[in-house]
């Protein structure tokens, strides 16, 4: 699993890549931290490359978006594809987060 | 990948084995002193006329192994498989069967009671006190064959301990109540049998509360059609020949013993027959662990798991037996001190015994054990075999032999023979089996077989593991991720909350099963702290997921 993280003057740009599962979260937590604080832009993950995501990975997308939300800004996710879509709907993620 | 190891099995082995030797061990001394009370209160004819009556209580035991053994073990495989209504009704119908047949023999004995008698006793003496002893014995029958029914589901429903303490505190109130009824309230013989009584009653009321736990067996009326009659027989024939054959076996010793060796050999005779009932706590002790703890693992389909099973079981029984004839061959003095048939004639005939029939203790237990694994996958014809062959066998060799002390030793090498000759032949068919056991080999490609300890690390590496696993088989990728999925999100659960050291995951084609040996805790229940584990889990396998508690083990199956 790895985790990119690109910060522009508007947003930040957020590539993850590989499979999220309880492990992959918990060695994400520097990552996660650096967006956390990035969170004063919005902020786009990309997903193309995510393949699986569990239940872990979800509570690190719900960290991100909480951090999002005090400054009043969204997360959108883009490049979802099927499986993780699957995972997003049936934990309502779907509403939570933009997804395009 | 961790490679599958023996831990949980062993304890689960552990767990059933230690219950198990103490229930069978407190009946022996229990009998041991339930006789010495009768002989000391009531006098030697007492407790001759107790022996009398014993062919009625093994002849009702036999008829019992007929269709409850059987029942428990193929309910244990339904157990195994998830089939819990089919195990509820093989219980339902080996307690109907009890109260039925137990009302039958009741009517029967005591409508035939004269005949019976005559049968029993032929001396004038003894004909009083044996009738005395009958009567109530046979109205002791049904109490007993519930008392063996609950036992044996309760013990593979999971509640081994339970029925150790129902069968100490139900021998406690028997010697109790034999001092009171026969001492005090004058009941004489009568006194005895009512104390069995009562221990039987005592004995059924006990294991009662098991009931109360949630998911354990329940009472349903079966149909024929559910119940496999035909299957119920064949597994329960061996154990009712070797129990049935087992009085023809102590009379013929008797006969061989008295014509060729005369009374020092019947001394010697009933020393090393003391000495063989004593070897059953470890015999039995095994059997009825690989019983349910097997039943369950073939219901599994879990071949590497008995493979564990038996091992263990065959280590821990090999130990016992080692220890036990090396004390039956370097103390033959102080033994037979102890049974009180310590002189000078008996010595050097004891002597001679001791070592020779140490060598049949041993094979008896070696070859025994095998009968359940036998009957487990299927090969009816040995286990019959070695059922009806160690019981008689021993017997005409000794016969043949004209009393020589060997004979007993000399039956079971032949009765290992034919056994060692059948399996090379069933193997030589089927390569796939494992040697003697006949336990199928597991391909290495077919399963997933891991024991991992309790941490996120083990947790990524299994979920990789069984990812590879099951795209290498004939399933759709959304199964695969939907399996995968759904196990790390209960994995996660048990690792976090379970307070388990370890977790047996396993899969194949039809099923996954996770096994671990925390307190319990349903990881298919557990709501996390949004829920989101539990929300996926159910929705992609709602209906698909079993939870069990068995062993002191939690066991989680989910169905592809």
């Amino acid at each position: 699993m790895n985790i990119e993280i690109n910060k522009t003057e508007e947003r930040v740009n957020v590539v993850m890549n590989g499979e999220l599962d309880t492990l992959a979260a918990e060695m994400a937590e520097p990552q996660v931290k650096e967006i956390e604080a990035a969170a004063t832009l919005p902020i786009t993950i990309d997903c193309t490359a995510l393949d699986y995501i569990s239940s872990s990975g979800l509570r690190l997308l719900l960290r991100i978006r909480k951090a999002a939300n005090q400054y009043g800004n969204k997360v959108t996710l883009i490049g979802v594809n099927a499986n993780i879509m699957e995972v997003l709907s049936i934990t309502h993620f779907n509403k939570m987060f933009e997804i395009l | 990948m961790q490679k599958r190891s023996s831990y949980l099995i062993s304890k689960a082995f552990n767990n059933y084995l230690g219950a198990s030797v103490l229930t069978v061990a407190a009946t022996q001394v229990a009998n041991m002193a339930d006789a010495s009370i009768v002989g000391n209160l009531i006098g030697p004819e007492g407790l001759a006329a107790v022996n009398l009556s014993k062919p009625v209580i093994q002849a009702i035991y036999s008829l019992t192994c007929l269709y409850m053994s059987s029942s428990t073990i193929l309910a244990g495989m339904a157990i195994g498989k998830g089939d819990k209504e089919k195990a509820n009704k093989l219980f339902s119908f080996s307690l109907l069967v009890s109260l039925v047949l137990g009302a039958l023999i009741v009517v029967g004995g005591l409508g035939a009671f004269d005949a019976l008698s005559d049968l029993l006793c032929k001396s004038d003496n003894l004909r009083q006190l044996t009738n005395d002893f009958l009567f109530v014995t046979l109205l002791s029958t049904i109490p007993m064959m519930l008392m063996y029914t609950f036992h044996q589901f309760v013990t593979t429903d999971g509640s081994p301990k339970l029925i150790s303490q129902a069968v100490i505190v139900g021998n406690i109130v028997n010697i109790g109540l034999d001092i009171i009824l026969i001492k005090y309230a004058n009941m004489g013989i009568k006194g005895a049998a009512w104390a069995t009584f009562f221990m039987y009653v005592v004995c059924v009321l006990m294991v009662l509360p098991h009931f109360r736990k949630k998911g354990t067996l329940r009472f349903k009326i079966p149909t024929l059609k559910d119940l496999e009659l035909e299957k119920i027989l064949s597994f329960g024939l061996p154990l009712f020949f070797s129990t049935a054959l087992l009085s023809i076996q102590y009379m013929g010793n008797n006969y061989v013993a008295s014509i060729y060796l005369g009374d020092g050999g019947l001394i010697a005779l009933a020393i090393c027959m003391q000495l063989f009932s004593f070897s059953m706590i470890i015999l039995t002790g095994t059997l009825r662990t690989i019983q349910p703890v097997g039943a369950i693992l073939k219901g599994l389909e879990d071949h590497k798991g008995m493979k564990l099973l038996v091992q263990r079981a065959y280590a821990f029984m090999g130990i016992c037996l080692v220890v036990y004839t090396l004390a039956i061959v370097f103390f033959p003095e102080q033994i037979s001190a102890l049974l009180g048939a310590a002189n000078e004639q008996t010595m050097p005939i004891i002597r001679m015994a001791l070592p020779a029939f140490s060598l049949h203790i041993i094979m008896q237990a070696l070859l025994y054990n095998l009968m359940p694994v036998y009957q487990f996958y299927g090969h009816k014809n040995l286990a019959l075999f070695l059922s009806i062959g160690q019981t008689l066998l021993p017997m005409l060799c000794f016969w043949g032999m004209r009393g020589h002390w060997m004979g007993f030793f000399v039956g079971q090498i032949i009765t290992a023979a034919v056994i060692l000759v059948s399996t090379i032949l069933i193997k030589s068919k089927d390569k796939k089996l494992s040697a003697i056991f006949l336990i199928p080999e597991t391909e290495s490609n077919a399963v997933f077989d891991s024991t991992i300890p309790t941490n996120h690390q083990a947790l990524g590496e299994t979920r990789s593991g069984l990812r590879d696993f099951l795209q290498s088989l004939d399933l759709s990728q959304e199964q695969v991720n939907h399996a995968v999925l759904c196990t790390e999100e209960l994995l996660k659960n048990i690792i976090d909350h379970g307070h388990a050291q370890y977790v047996d995951v396993r899969a194949t084609k039809e099923i996954i099963s996770l096994h671990d040996d925390g307190k319990p805790f349903n990881p298919i229940g557990y709501v996390d702290e949004n829920g989101l584990g539990l929300k996926i889990v159910n929705t992609l396998l709602s209906g698909n997921m079993h939870y069990d508690y068995r062993f002191n083990q939690n066991m989680v199956t989910i169905e592809l």
